[in-house]
């Protein structure tokens, strides 16, 4: 029998990549829903157009394509596509259609779900490099909502049996994504920690849509890191990316993210964190129980972020 | 072929700070600031080592250290294996302050967290783990951290008790390693006791 599948957060960057990446199985019947379309076109995947605070009509779409497997991908970060108070109520009006759904309809084997590491907090005499088993204590909005997240994952994984997996993943960057780091490293002048800064992790959106796909085919309910490999500093990044680095401390961070939302990269309050306390974590568990690799190194994540095609005017008259 | 000179050594350095190239790990060691950490270091100290060879190439070590006053003995220690095995010796205790723990991590410091010591046992790292303080060295060794013991029995390290002998104000100090203790193959507080108290006792029977 052939897997049916609902993505939730299908307009997104991610969701449109996991979405072209099943659109050409032929073993999985898809369908999805989003605030906006996707953004590129899917021949044998169905979409809904649906904004995430109807969770009444998720609910329905849902429970009426009676899903085997369900990819909840609709977790919205602050300044990516909405803003801090929106991303925050979408992402768990969103996250209670679908568990709601699922729920209701007792046809759900398996749910994987977007979170980040962004969960595990940076508070004084956190650690880098947690790994599953290590507390969850977000110190920032995103990661609170990320926690909600989870704990409603949690309690439908126990109440139903069906397998929940959770992927923490890394922020994931690239030159067309609309990440707020992404955006905020690629400004001109970028302000970045000025004692030396502590290192961070990213994931390059094709190791994201594998490693979701992997973990619709694992047996594997609980939290999982997906991170690339390395790390670097945020002033390395911005050098990498031929940028100024403009060392800020204390705070010169309310001025400096004023500044930069002004200038049309607002910068949220995790990515500051992320900026100046670091954040990694150890991806090892993921690699084992998903038989996944990541294929792009988070110095390669940031040399991709920078690869801008140039502009290649049409000669017509040469072709005429 | 020759060695680079010194001075294109630094050029290559800044190069490398100006174009970003450099390395930072998950932990934040940078291996140019290591490097540059270790020859101040040994401006200051001149570290004689014995049983270099129980060292492991590679793979999970814990080196468990005995503790003065101050933080000489396991700087010893992290400088003394850096230079005979060349592998980078992460010092467990980095105070998570802004500045001074930044700067400190760079130089292979970690914070004296369980998950953080486990993290980089997992990935094959080697960690030095002092002894808790202890103003007297007459026999007289503190004990391990039971988070750090923990670490080392749940990811399988290989643990070595080692002793660091100087004086504070002196320039060569003595360090030697011992043979490997025996880790119990069993996760758990009980055998994470056991081996702290080996370990210790290791460190208190070479003093």
């Amino acid at each position: 029998m052939s897997k049916r599948i609902f993505i939730t957060g299908m307009g997104g960057h991610l969701g449109t990549s996991v979405a072209l990446a099943l659109d050409e199985r032929t073993d999985v019947e898809v369908m999805g829903a989003d605030i906006d379309p996707p953004r590129r076109h899917l021949t044998r995947t169905a979409f809904e157009r649906v904004p995430p605070e109807d969770s009444e009509r998720l609910t329905a779409l849902i429970s009426d394509f009676a899903p085997s497997h369900l990819i909840h991908l609709g977790i919205y970060e602050p300044h990516a596509r909405s803003r801090p108070g929106d991303a925050h109520s979408r992402s768990l009006s969103a996250t209670e259609a679908v568990f709601r759904a699922a729920a209701d309809g007792d046809t759900v084997e398996r749910v994987v779900v977007r979170s980040g590491i962004e969960i595990y907090g940076r508070r004084r005499g956190s650690p880098l490099g947690p790994d599953e088993d290590s507390a969850v204590d977000p110190t920032t909005p995103y990661g609170r909502t990320l926690r909600d997240v989870e704990e409603m994952a949690r309690a439908f994984a126990r109440d139903s049996g069906a397998s929940v997996a959770q992927l923490r993943f890394a922020p994931i960057v690239g030159p067309h994504i609309p990440s707020p780091i992404g955006r905020y490293l690629r400004l001109p002048l970028v302000p970045v920690a000025a004692v030396p800064d502590l290192p961070f992790a990213l994931l390059h959106i094709d190791d994201m849509t594998h490693a979701t796909i992997a973990a619709l085919d694992a047996d594997w309910s609980g939290p999982l890191n997906v991170v690339a490999e390395g790390a670097v500093s945020g002033s390395q990044a911005v050098r990498l990316g031929g940028r100024i680095p403009v060392p800020v401390m204390g705070p010169m961070w309310v001025l400096a993210r004023s500044i930069t939302g002004m200038l049309g990269s607002p910068l949220p309050q995790h990515g500051v964190e992320m900026l100046v306390r670091g954040r990694t974590a150890d991806g090892g568990r993921a690699r084992q129980v998903l038989d996944w690799a990541p294929r792009f190194s988070t110095v390669e994540v940031v040399k991709d972020l920078y690869q801008w095609a140039s502009v290649v005017y049409l000669d017509t008259r040469e072709a005429a | 072929m020759t060695a680079p000179a010194p001075h294109q050594h630094v050029v290559r350095g800044l190069r490398s700070r100006h174009e970003g190239s450099f390395t930072v790990d998950p932990w934040g060691l940078d291996p140019g600031w290591h490097s540059l950490a270790l020859r101040v270091a040994a401006l200051r100290w001149s570290v004689r080592v014995a049983g270099e060879r129980r060292i492991p190439s590679s793979g999970p070590t814990m080196v468990v250290v005995n503790r003065g006053l101050g933080f000489t003995e396991p700087l010893v220690a992290a400088l003394g294996i850096a230079e005979v095995s060349g592998r980078p010796a992460r010092m467990v205790g980095l105070p998570d302050v802004s500045v001074v723990g930044s700067l400190l991590r760079r130089v292979g410091a970690v914070l004296a967290h369980p998950d953080e010591v486990s993290s980089l046992l997992r990935a094959g790292e080697l960690v030095v783990a002092p002894l808790q303080w202890r103003l007297m060295y007459g026999g007289m060794a503190g004990g391990l951290d039971l988070g750090m013991a923990s670490a080392a029995v749940s990811t399988g390290a290989t643990v070595l008790p080692s002793v660091a002998r100087g004086h504070e104000w002196s320039r060569t100090w003595h360090y030697t390693l011992g043979t490997a203790l025996d880790v119990p193959a069993a996760a758990g507080r009980e055998p994470a006791v056991d081996l702290a108290e080996a370990a210790r006792a290791a460190i208190a029977k070479a003093l």
